[in-house]
């Protein structure tokens, strides 16, 4: 039997979180455990790098306000933690009942496996004359629990199931892993060491993007664009395999550096053949914004409202004008390099699409510029993982900005929480897909990069 | 029948199940299609009852295994499944004990195993010819 909250309790919660969202707060992630009976929560805020968390206890099988009426960010990582602990989470919003609606509308049920849906999510939709007028999605086919099986393993255990994680994004979440555990236990890492994990780090946002853009061309049914997408990414793999055998970058990081050096000769032949997709990419882009049937097709869906857009992360604020430079919260030395971060002016499918080509030559014009100054010297300096203690590291991702929190004692990982760009994302997707015709469905997914295989882990 | 068989390997149509995992093994299966010219005419299905082929990408977990069992069902005779990759074949790094991790072949009857993570395109496709050819040859 559930048992309610006290209404005061409830107020009392609620009043906290409208207190840090009136000054500017952000919902970094929910954490949970669950201990002698009860559900422990710690919403964790922020606001310009600072960090404030509301705790709250609660007796298992309770119900507590959703924080979703505050920071509508948290519907998923709300989701996500009462599918895993005995708690359940009311909004005032009522749930809608999909059996009883059938008979004004039309019900339809997509997924979880297609060849149109990267990953799998499984929706349910009522339509009337092929328009969604209310949408439902469901996760969890891609649940591995990645989280729990990195307690109490060894860091590069835990490194190599991170790096696993996701193909687009598993550099990122190792890389961001590293620098939490180099943190905790005072690593200084090498300079040319930060500037070769810059170096892999656009490399894989490059294959992410590319791979973004490959699924968009499916969407759009242009096949020849798909062709010469996947040639580039043919393209990458061959530059990639001057540095290591697996085209995902794996096993190139660990603690205090990089596990092998490159030569600064590698480096050019990578940044030569890489710097061959400019010309390719810049052309694509061009005909694509030239194409009247592409333009009209893809303006017209996936529009996201400014104020909606302002708690998004990566490419669906970017291009509402909100310019987001995740790069600067990173402690790569991506400061020292000149560049501008993309944005446009109404986010849109379109919008979106473009940005993703803007992105991909962002990140090519960043490694030709971080390899000219490439400095020479170790790429390693470990020097033991004896320290104790837990931090919160804030990294780019392909898509947007990605946060982790990580817990260690003497080389043992004993906390780990990951909030990826989807997990933000992704708990809009319900409201943007009212409105927006079945068959334009699988472009609008497209077009949100969304990465469930790092956000469900 | 056997001229039925002969063209259904000739034009395979394959349904991809990208199961809990990094999705690389699909990513890599869909390249091998757009890139590779000898791909000896396999396509894509998103209709099971369409497919001769059922691809199992990444670890399975408890949910995606009621799915995955009713699309195998609903793929008519012959059909062939193929393991591709690391966690599809063993689970890779995450299963442990009590994971509710699934390897391929505890819940379908596997005919190829692609092994490696991530396993090459042409590998993939040359799996997935001769998993058909020994599937219609032993019908």
């Amino acid at each position: 039997m559930l048992r309610a909250w006290s209404e005061k309790q409830s107020r009392s919660l609620i009043g906290k979180w409208f207190g840090y969202k009136s000054q500017d707060y952000r919902l970094l992630f929910i954490k949970a455990s669950c201990e002698d009976g009860f559900v422990k929560l710690e919403y964790i805020l922020e606001k310009n790098g600072y960090i404030e968390s509301v705790d709250v206890d609660i007796p298992e099988n309770s119900t507590i306000p959703s924080v979703v009426q505050v920071f509508p960010e948290g519907a998923q990582m709300q989701r996500e933690i009462a599918d895993t602990y005995p708690v359940r989470f009311v909004s005032k919003e009522e749930e809608t009942d999909f059996e009883k609606e059938q008979n004004d509308f039309l019900l339809v049920e997509w997924g979880p496996f297609h060849p149109l849906l990267q990953e799998p999510v499984f929706f349910r939709f009522l339509a009337k004359d092929d328009v969604i007028k209310k949408a439902y999605t469901e996760t969890g086919y891609n649940h591995r629990g990645v989280e729990v099986l990195c307690i109490g393993e060894k860091i590069p255990h835990a490194l190599d199931m991170l790096e696993r994680i996701s193909s687009v994004n598993g550099f990122s979440v190792g890389l961001a892993f590293l620098l939490a555990v180099e943190k905790i236990n005072h690593i200084i890492v090498p300079d040319k060491a930060n500037y070769l994990r810059l170096v892999l780090n656009e490399m894989s946002f490059l294959r992410a993007n590319l791979y973004s853009l490959s699924h968009i061309t499916k969407c759009l049914g242009l096949l020849s664009d798909n062709s010469a997408i996947f040639k580039l990414i043919s393209l990458f793999n061959e530059a990639a395999s001057l540095i290591s055998d697996d085209s995902q970058l794996k096993g190139i990081l660990v603690p205090g550096g990089v596990k092998y050096d490159i030569e600064n000769e590698t480096l050019l032949q990578v940044n030569a053949i890489l710097q061959d997709m400019v010309h390719e990419l810049t052309s694509i882009r061009n005909r694509w914004n030239s194409t009247r049937f592409i333009t009209e097709r893809m303006s017209n869906i996936g529009k996201i409202d400014k104020s909606i857009a302002r708690v998004m992360t990566g490419r669906a604020a970017r291009s509402a004008g909100i310019a987001e430079d995740t790069r600067k919260l990173s402690s790569l030395p991506y400061h020292v390099l000149s560049y501008k971060i993309p944005v446009a002016d109404e986010s849109n499918c379109f919008t979106r699409t473009m940005l993703m080509f803007d992105d991909s030559l962002l990140s090519l014009s960043l490694i030709e510029q971080a390899i000219e100054i490439m400095p020479r010297g170790d790429v390693n300096a470990f020097s033991g993982l004896k320290h104790k203690g837990e931090t919160i590291i804030r990294e780019p991702e392909a898509f947007g900005e990605l946060a982790i929190c990580v817990g260690v004692d003497e080389g043992i990982v004993s906390n780990i929480k990951i909030r990826n760009s989807s997990s933000l994302n992704f708990s809009f997707l319900d409201n943007l897909m009212i409105g927006t015709d079945l068959n334009e469905l699988p472009l609008l997914i497209a077009s949100l990069d969304l990465d469930l295989s790092a956000m469900e882990k | 029948m056997k001229w039925l068989n002969k063209i259904r390997i000739r034009s395979i149509s394959v349904y991809v199940v990208q199961a809990g995992g990094c999705r690389d093994c699909a990513l890599q299966f869909s390249m091998a299609l757009s890139v590779n010219s000898k791909k000896k005419g396999i396509t894509v299905t998103g209709n099971p009852k369409h497919a001769d082929c059922l691809l199992v990408c990444g670890c399975i977990n408890e949910k995606s295994k009621e799915k995955i069992i009713e699309i195998y069902d609903k793929i008519p005779y012959p059909k062939a499944v193929i393991a591709v990759g690391a966690c599809a074949c063993s689970g890779s790094l995450f299963r442990r004990e009590n994971s509710q991790l699934y390897a391929a072949e505890e819940v379908l009857p596997v005919n190829s195993w692609i092994r490696g993570c991530t396993p090459g395109q042409a590998e993939i496709l040359e799996a997935i010819v001769r998993a058909m050819e020994m599937v219609k040859e032993t019908d």
